[in-house]
């Protein structure tokens, strides 16, 4: 099998030429997102021209200390990125979040590179840097929905944590509900996907392999076992950020600081 | 047990308690009365530990309420709270839920949650009932019985009968102002409550004015 088929510049610009669509519909049925959609294409392109250009080099070098500094660096802009889409202040969010999100992902990525992939250098970029991503971006959004739902519930539902609270629960027992319903919110996307998958939608990854000049059954194998590891790094992820997190949301009385929300 | 000692909370600019005394001897009944945002479950919450007091102090067996003992205090109280949010599931779960809650490992008997029911006139044939199919009053009920099941010595209820009718009120009210052995201490608006003979009545319409 050979190699997918370059894309010349002429194809991107017929690929951008597809947005056209979208912002058609946005104008005629006033959706307002016209500005947003121009903005985030025209990141994305330039994120993944330049993301290209950096793992080219990245891949050339395949430096160890490198691809684990790149994939702390990912892990950075994760856990930023979580703690302001779940509408949490950063300072008592942050720290614990990144403890999350680098024990669920650095874990996950070991276990993947040595006991399935079994390869031979367990820090080589094309599979820490490139699962690692692919982890990462699963957790980012599991830690997002799970840990914007652990405390808006917590707020909106005071009157049923502090019912438990002053019945004599400890701090675990009173946020129990709270967490297996966060979990679950976090959990159902991919669990979603796992049992579609396949019949409903070709993930990007086995379609990439196979454009890439892969035996298809290799690209499944591959797919199989990638789903598997992103189901057990969100998962590891969200009990996590939430276990941290609260460490630091909760004052010594058992209630909830006001001051970790944003708004 | 439990004192108040020239209590101040202020939410904001907004002054809601200010010098406030309460002393709570073991087994006495206390009801506070008052109209709505006069701070009376503000006063629950200080009890608890869920609000901190900006002047004064609260004590319990003679200890400032830190987080320790504020922790160990709410292991020896019983709280019913106002809009009641009962776990979905059973009634026989949602009272498991809570009875877990006990010192004693075991759940609670299914003859001891109908003898719980049946205090507040809940049909007991109801605990295979689904929880969201009740109603505000019934919930109430099953929150009271919750109460009694956890065995402890101090209940603390704020606006209990809030959703029942006013024979059940008075059966509530005379229940835990009567029968009840334990330490009670109420937030209600209902006048069924209103027993001077057997509860010390603290009404904080008279406080609001005294404070002004």
């Amino acid at each position: 099998m050979s190699g997918a088929t370059d894309l010349s510049i002429g194809s991107l610009v017929a690929a951008f030429a597809l947005l056209s669509i979208p912002i058609a519909f946005s104008i005629t049925l006033k959706l307002g997102i016209v500005r947003e959609s121009i903005i985030a294409s025209i990141r994305m392109g330039v994120q993944l021209f330049l993301a290209g250009l950096y793992l080219t080099w990245l891949f050339k070098i395949n430096n160890p200390a490198l691809n684990i500094i790149w994939i702390l660096f990912m892990m950075l802009v994760a856990s930023l990125t979580t703690v302001q889409k779940s509408d949490l202040r950063p300072r008592y969010l942050l720290g614990p979040v990144c403890v999350a999100t680098f024990v669920a992902t650095i874990g996950v990525v070991l276990y993947f590179n040595g006991f399935i992939a079994r390869v031979d250098r367990l820090f080589e970029a094309r599979y820490l840097v490139v699962i690692g991503g692919m982890v990462l971006g699963n957790s980012l959004h599991g830690n997002i929905v799970s840990l914007t739902h652990f405390y808006s519930a917590l707020r909106d539902r005071e009157e049923r944590f502090l019912y438990f609270l002053g019945n004599g629960a400890t701090l675990q027992e009173a946020v129990r509900p709270f967490f297996r319903e966060s979990m679950i919110r976090a959990l159902k996307p991919t669990l979603a996907s796992m049992a579609t998958i396949g019949l409903v939608a070709l993930p990007g990854m086995m379609t990439g392999q196979m454009l890439g000049g892969s035996d298809p059954l290799v690209a499944i194998k591959y797919q199989i076992a990638i789903m598997l590891t992103i189901f057990s790094s969100v998962t590891v992820s969200t009990a996590l950020a939430i276990y941290l997190s609260s460490r630091s949301a909760f004052d010594r009385y058992g209630i909830l600081r006001p001051k970790i929300f944003r708004d | 047990m439990i004192e108040l000692r020239g209590i101040g909370l202020d939410f904001g600019e907004r002054s809601v308690l200010d010098d406030f005394n309460l002393s709570i001897s073991e087994g006495e009944k206390v009801v506070i009365r008052g109209k709505s945002g006069t701070g009376k479950s503000s006063l629950l919450r200080l009890v608890l530990g869920f609000v901190q007091p900006s002047r004064g102090e609260v004590s319990y067996r003679g200890q400032p309420l830190s987080p320790e003992i504020a922790w160990s205090l709410r292991r020896e109280v019983a709280y019913v709270n106002q809009g009641v949010d009962l776990e979905s599931g059973t009634v026989a779960t949602a009272l498991s839920a809570i009875c877990r809650l006990r010192s004693c490992d075991a759940p609670p008997e299914t003859a001891a949650m109908k003898e719980a029911l049946a205090v507040f006139e809940f049909d007991a044939s109801q605990l295979s009932q689904k929880t969201s199919e009740l109603s505000g009053g019934e919930q109430q009920r099953i929150a009271l019985a919750a109460a009694l099941l956890l065995q402890r010595e101090i209940v603390i209820l704020d606006e209990p009968t809030a959703s029942l009718d006013e024979g059940l009120t008075n059966v509530v009210a005379q229940y835990f102002l009567e029968t009840y052995p334990g330490t009670t201490l109420v937030v209600s608006h209902d006048d069924a409550w209103f027993q001077p003979e057997r509860a010390t009545i603290v009404n904080f319409d008279t406080l609001k004015s005294i404070a002004a």
